[in-house]
């Protein structure tokens, strides 16, 4: 019934293929027309001097990754790429799972405390940026006067240097929580009871029972979060964007992604901007195969 | 529902987490309480000093301005066609495919598999001014058209899936191809019937992602009848610069619908990402 | 079936073929509009535009709003190199249409003698220009306006609308005895400016310095305010920095500052003045730009563009609508109500133009500044050049020992480096 066919040194199905390749259809097209083909173009982009608004362009060899990694713009917006995603990950994570852990006890209005948790999840981007602009306006935010109130000392947010980075990565905390918690919660009460029953009557208390039994088990969640939370931190624009649209007080909040729009339409460099973008997507291919290989090592 | 938790039904609730999951609360709340605030509020009494919380009065004149300065009705007709079919086709995209990948053997699958993952890897502000170019080789700029078809990739919603068809036993495959089932077939009537939660999970996620979607038609609407409620919202931003109060107003309806229909439907939700996240 | 199939086809195509031949596009002429001014000064422009669709000219307007200049930026960019691009761009720079090889609008300016090239302000051609042609027509014009609150004023004995200071070393001066004044508000600045790099170039011209140096044929513009001529610019910010009379580090946050009452002086563009006279009423005032051996201002806002079609229908009729809204009265009708400044000379002759000088003097000041407004040469780089600025001034304001000569020369060798070639 099966016609099978050889390939190199395996044999496959005839009809099977055939199945796969028109399931897989429409995805390649989308692929090569939405991926591949740009991303091509990116790459021979990134070794000509393109200027973007008139065109014009010439090859100019491996000026644009020399220049690249001698502008000190262009590092500093790698070294806040990785403050933002590093602190931002490791803070939203250790929120989250804490959050989710005491969730997880026997507590009231449950429903309603994920329900906030989650709210800002669903806000479009540009929305809940522009409501924490305004937060962030030192002269009148009601965090400088709740910051007074407690007697600290007012911030100037998103308007000093030292600052302003950490603004947008507590908003962006703010923003990111809630859908960990979820996946964590989640993952906590698929933890079969019997795991923890046993722990128990090992002598367990709730703090041990949480490093020795829980988390371990919550590793493929941690790790599916951490990649996911990788990808999209590294790709992070729109609220540096909307909150400080010249990549903040003496760059301090230029992420990469921010760069290369900047560069690209901003300075008319599109040449630079492609070159920016080949460097962002080594990094981020970089860090998700680490990612992998370590969670591979660790094992499921 | 927390069954693991028996010993603790003795003491009733556990008050001192609960009083510090509540701040907490109070703080996640706290910017949208604020906008809500600040939208009814007057030019005066935004730039008071020191900050006035409540306005004098809740009036909707803000409302009425942001309505004569742009057409809100129309931004949200724009982005729930754009979003539902955007989700529609990345869905479509990613079940044949995942299923491919997960269930079927077939040449050159790993280096396929590979191509599809680089993807994720590539950000829109990258990509977009290429794929500007193809659309508007196309014809297609400022065309509802236009403004899904570049976004109905979804690998990470393939991959996603992929995980969960992967655990769907052989056995029931095989059991349905004896049942005489072709390869579509098993796809219809075993694959999906036996991950409806996941699929809701992973449509949720790519909902999600395309409601909010910022960059792309940024650059791909040209007038305001096109324009999808966050280009719409940026638009405002810039016009109406220092009118603080407006800008509330319109983020108090972009938010608000959304929100409804969160709470409302916060148990699917749930259930739905909860699924998502397991499988890693 | 096949034949159903063919004569569907054979229709569509005959379809097409008429509709790409004309035949339904004979009486009315649509051109597409679009334009990046936003708020207030979005409503003035309709406002014309509205005036231009009355006078049923058979040329009809779609019309709409790109988003702020860089919205803007991005989306014209994308456009022409698509051949999506609308035919009037209301809000644009020179080199989208001269960086194309665009002079169009240009040479009509002096073709058309129903357009009075020479009532145009001089100095506003240099704005609209790509390497020494013109290309666009100035439109949206701003100068940035010293302006200050008179509420802050009250009680200090400082008169400036008798006695305003001419120089930045006066201006100086007056900024410290208000914070004298002000002592017990420590919320007070006596001055604060959000756009700085604007208010840099205007300074930079008024010790005589070029800003951005061209060779003869354009090709190579490099920073010219490495020399050291420019210090004492740079010195400038450095004294309010020192003495405390500015904000150093948060000028994004400079607007809001000003509107809650907490600054005397902000330096920013003609047009807040319709945007903040609900929050000021009328104390909201300006003295003429301040100035180091010459008064100077670098000017602001945006020009129009056409970008000719294939049919010339069309692009007669983006002409016609151009010269409509760039006459003198349609003109300073938008100017009136937006703060940007009429472009005409004429324009002074016009009642409506005499009455928004009484109402609001801060207007007339802002239009007189025309008289000495400058343009550099246009660049590509933008955001380079203004980096550079920000970045000597963020040197010698953070360490008020940095000297300012090095801080000057050192952004010019940023700017040179960040823009290499073109």
């Amino acid at each position: 019934m099966a016609y099978r066919y050889k390939l190199g040194n395996k044999s496959y199905e005839k009809a099977e293929t055939r199945a796969a390749f028109i399931l897989l259809f429409p995805t390649i097209v989308a692929l090569v027309f939405l991926f591949f083909i740009p991303a091509l173009r990116v790459f021979s982009l990134s070794f000509t001097d393109t200027n973007t608004i008139t065109n014009v362009s010439k090859f100019v060899g491996l000026a644009n990754f020399r220049y690249l990694f001698k502008s000190q713009v262009f590092l500093k917006s790698m070294r806040n790429t990785f403050v933002f995603t590093t602190a931002k990950l490791s803070a939203e994570i250790a929120i989250s799972l804490a959050l989710a852990v005491m969730l997880d006890a026997k507590i009231p209005f449950r429903k309603f405390l994920r329900i906030t948790y989650f709210a800002p999840v669903v806000v479009p981007v540009v929305a809940s940026s522009t409501i924490w602009l305004w937060l962030y306006a030192p002269t009148f935010s009601p965090l400088n006067q709740i910051l007074q109130f407690i007697g600290l000392q007012p911030l100037k947010w998103i308007y000093s240097a030292d600052t302003a980075l950490f603004s947008i990565i507590l908003f962006s905390v703010w923003r990111g929580i809630g859908y960990d918690v979820v996946v964590f919660l989640s993952g906590l009460q698929e933890i079969p009871d019997s795991v923890i029953e046993a722990a128990r009557v090992d002598g367990g208390n709730g703090w041990n029972i949480f490093w020795r039994v829980k988390l371990p088990l919550l590793k493929p969640v941690i790790a599916f979060v951490l990649i996911m939370g990788l990808i999209g931190s590294f790709q992070a624009f729109t609220e540096v964007d909307v909150m400080t649209p010249n990549g903040g007080p003496k760059n301090s909040t230029l992420l990469m992604v921010n760069y290369i729009y900047q560069q690209a339409f901003g300075n008319t460099k599109m040449g630079r901007g492609a070159a920016a973008s080949l460097v962002l997507f080594a990094i981020i291919f970089f860090f998700t195969y680490l990612q992998r290989v370590m969670h591979d090592r660790m094992g499921d | 529902m927390v069954k693991h938790k028996k010993k603790s039904l003795f003491r009733k609730y556990n008050i001192p987490v609960f009083l510090l999951l509540l701040l907490i609360a109070l703080l996640m709340v706290f910017p949208f309480v604020w906008m809500f605030l600040s939208a009814f509020k007057t030019q005066a009494e935004v730039y008071a000093y020191p900050p006035q919380w409540l306005p004098n009065s809740f009036h909707l004149n803000n409302f009425r301005k942001v309505f004569e300065m742009v057409p809100f009705g129309r931004f949200y007709y724009n982005t729930i066609v754009t979003t539902v079919a955007q989700t529609a086709l990345q869905m479509i995209l990613s079940i044949t495919a995942a299923y491919a990948f997960a269930k079927l053997d077939f040449p050159a699958k790993r280096a396929l598999y590979m191509f599809m993952q680089s993807a994720m890897f590539v950000p829109m502000a990258v990509s977009v001014i290429p794929l500007y170019l193809m659309v508007a080789k196309l014809g297609l700029v400022n065309t509802y058209l236009g403004l899904i078809l570049p976004q109905i990739l979804g690998v990470f919603t393939t991959v996603l899936l992929m995980s969960f068809f992967k655990s769907i036993p052989d056995d029931l495959l095989d059991a349905a191809k004896i049942d005489g089932c072709g390869y579509y077939s098993i796809l219809w009537q075993v694959i999906i019937p036996n991950s409806k939660n996941a699929i809701s999970a992973a449509t949720l996620f790519a909902f999600l992602s395309h409601w909010k979607s910022y960059l792309w038609p940024l650059l791909v609407t040209n007038n305001t009848n096109m324009r999808t409620l966050p280009i719409g919202m940026k638009y405002l931003i810039t016009e109406a610069s220092n009118d603080y109060h407006l800008m509330m107003a319109a983020a108090l309806m972009s938010i608000l619908p959304v929100l409804l229909v969160y709470v409302i439907s916060e148990e699917n939700f749930v259930k739905s990402i909860t699924l998502s996240g397991v499988k890693g | 079936m096949k034949r159903k199939i063919a004569l569907f086809v054979a229709t569509m195509m005959t379809f097409l073929a008429v509709m790409g031949s004309g035949v339904f596009a004979q009486e009315d002429v649509t051109i597409e509009v679009w334009y990046a001014i936003s708020g207030s000064s979005g409503e003035s422009l309709l406002a014309i535009i509205k005036d231009f669709e009355a006078l049923n000219t058979g040329i009809k307007l779609k019309y709409s709003f790109s988003g702020g200049y860089s919205d803007t930026a991005t989306k014209i960019t994308a456009a022409l190199q698509s051949n999506t691009a609308p035919d009037v761009l209301i809000g644009g720079m020179p080199a989208y249409t001269g960086g194309y090889g665009n002079f169009y609008a240009g040479e009509m300016v002096k073709a058309d003698p129903e357009f009075d090239y020479d009532d145009v302000f001089a100095g506003l051609w240099d704005y609209a220009m790509y390497d020494g042609e013109v290309c666009n027509i100035p439109f949206g014009i701003s100068t940035p306006l010293m302006y200050y609150n008179r509420a802050l004023l009250e009680g200090t004995g400082i008169d400036l609308e008798n006695n305003p200071p001419q120089t930045w070393d006066e201006f100086v001066e007056v900024c410290k005895e208000l914070k004298a004044y002000h002592a017990g508000n420590s919320h007070f600045v006596p001055f604060v400016v959000k756009d700085r790099p604007w208010l840099f170039k205007t300074q930079l011209r008024q010790v005589g310095n070029e800003v951005i140096h061209a060779n003869e044929d354009y090709s190579v513009k490099t920073a010219a305010f490495g020399s050291s001529e420019t210090a004492p610019v740079a010195a400038w910010w450095q004294t309010m920095a020192r003495e405390e009379l500015t904000t150093v580090g948060d000028h994004a946050n400079a607007e809001n500052v000003f509107l809650a009452g907490m600054a005397a002086f902000f330096a920013g563009s003609s047009t807040k003045i319709s945007a903040w006279t609900e929050v000021f009423g009328d104390d909201l005032l300006a003295i003429p730009m301040p100035y180091f051996t010459q008064p100077a201002v670098s000017l602001g806002g945006n020009t129009v563009s056409i970008f000719p079609s294939k049919d010339e229908a069309r692009t007669n009729a983006a002409w016609e609508f151009v010269k409509f809204i760039t006459s003198t009265q349609p003109n300073a009708k938008f100017a009136i109500n937006s703060g940007y400044l009429p472009i005409r000379l004429s324009a002074l002759t016009l009642p409506e133009i005499q009455e928004a000088f009484a109402k609001n003097p801060a207007y007339k000041t802002a239009y007189w500044q025309l008289d000495h407004a400058f343009s550099y040469v246009n660049i590509d780089s933008f955001s380079a050049l203004d980096n550079a600025i920000v970045n000597a001034i963020d040197k010698v304001t953070e360490n008020t020992s940095y000297d300012p000569a090095r801080a000057m020369k050192e952004a010019a060798a940023e700017y040179d480096l960040e823009a290499e070639g073109r």
